[in-house]
């Protein structure tokens, strides 16, 4: 199966092509490297692809690396991506605070929430937000546990820290500040255990991956299987 | 006379002091003992209740808005920390340049603000790269222990 290609940046052009069909307007960057000892079998395979608007989610970078991936060519001359095995393989995502800020809002409007301003900061190993959101548009239940400490509006500060499991992501609240009330723990375990996991991160198509790794770095939220 | 009259005005000026205060300490004498007892807690309830109030807005002051301190770790602990982040870091490195970092110098500022440092050896860690792997290592695994204390490609070796 491994075979049939003349080098490796036809190969890489051949792939990017067929990638572009499913992804027109988004930068695609394919890497290709052969095996030295066998020019007919590829040592690694990466690609890379920018800007994917996925559901709620805006994913900055996605890249996903295969090691010995066998290549379907009669799939590829078809204009179809097709990698029935490999070594291993490794997929990433990516999101900013921007992408994070953006799922929120997305995830606000599709639940009919307005007015629901969140700004977040990365600061490994926590993800931190400032929010401002009109009380009237979180939940009854929700509005029940934190009667004590809201008024009109929801404002205030909260660190989390995140993790993922079979690509359903869930946030843990270390810290939160409620209109000027650090919130007692019991309250942080309860929206922990009842709102976990809170989302499902998209898979990129055409392939097929487990994320079970997050990581806060500088710039991004980093996931990986 | 005039003496007279003015030692009979403080003496009766005193009087009346003294009246008051042992009307006064009639007063308190006569508020039964139970009674003081829970008018001191109460009042030791509302005050208690001020301090935590205070110490509540306190927490909650815009100042307070940073995240939780990291609890510090013991050495060993520390730089299996150190290595699973740089490990992170040189992965998603590559998944954005499609090519190792050839220094973990060039990390910063981009994946982290300032490298970490070997807390037993008190210098930078050890990373080799060749191409499509890479090695993070503590300086002297022996101060730790240990045969082989390492990353590679993502995976940990610590015996």
């Amino acid at each position: 199966m491994n075979s049939n290609f003349q080098n490796s940046s036809q190969l890489e052009l051949q792939i990017q092509n067929v990638l572009k069909r499913i992804y027109p307007k988004n930068p695609i960057t394919v890497k290709v490297v052969v095996n030295p000892s066998n020019p007919n079998e590829l040592k690694t395979l990466s690609i890379k692809i920018e800007n994917i608007r996925e559901g709620l989610f805006s994913i900055d970078i996605f890249t996903i690396i295969f090691q010995n991936p066998k290549l379907d060519f009669n799939a590829l001359k078809k204009n179809t991506l097709k990698i029935p095995s490999a070594n291993s393989f490794k997929a990433n995502v990516f999101l900013s605070p921007d992408a994070l800020e953006n799922y929120i809002q997305s995830k606000s409007k599709s639940l009919g929430r307005k007015n629901v301003n969140v700004s977040i900061k990365l600061s490994s190993p926590f993800v931190e937000a400032t929010y401002d959101v009109p009380t009237s548009q979180i939940g009854k239940e929700s509005q029940n546990i934190l009667s004590k400490f809201i008024t009109k509006s929801l404002n205030g500060y909260a660190a989390f820290t995140f993790k993922v499991k079979n690509n359903a992501l869930s946030a843990y609240s270390t810290k939160v500040i409620l209109n000027h009330f650090l919130l007692p723990e019991q309250v942080l375990k309860y929206f922990t255990s009842n709102h976990n996991p809170f989302e499902e991160v998209p898979q990129i198509y055409p392939f097929s991956y487990r994320l079970n790794n997050v990581t806060v770095q500088k710039n991004y939220l980093y996931l990986s299987n | 006379m005039n003496e007279d009259n003015l030692n009979n005005d403080s003496t009766s000026e005193l009087e009346v002091i003294d009246k008051k205060e042992q009307s006064q300490k009639n007063f308190f004498q006569r508020i039964p003992l139970a009674v003081k007892i829970i008018a001191g807690v109460i009042i030791v309830f509302f005050i208690a209740i001020a301090v935590l109030l205070f110490i509540s807005y306190q927490q909650g002051s815009t100042d307070n808005y940073v995240p939780p301190e990291v609890e510090e770790m013991a050495d060993q602990d520390q730089a299996e920390d150190d290595l699973n982040q740089l490990s992170s870091a040189v992965e998603a490195y590559y998944a954005q340049n499609l090519t190792y970092p050839s220094r973990l110098e060039e990390l910063v500022p981009d994946f982290i603000d300032k490298l970490p440092i070997d807390p037993k050896a008190k210098k930078s860690y050890l990373y080799e790269t060749e191409g499509d792997s890479y090695i993070i290592s503590v300086v002297d695994p022996k101060l730790y222990n240990c045969e082989y204390f390492y990353y590679e490609n993502g995976f940990l070796t610590k015996e």
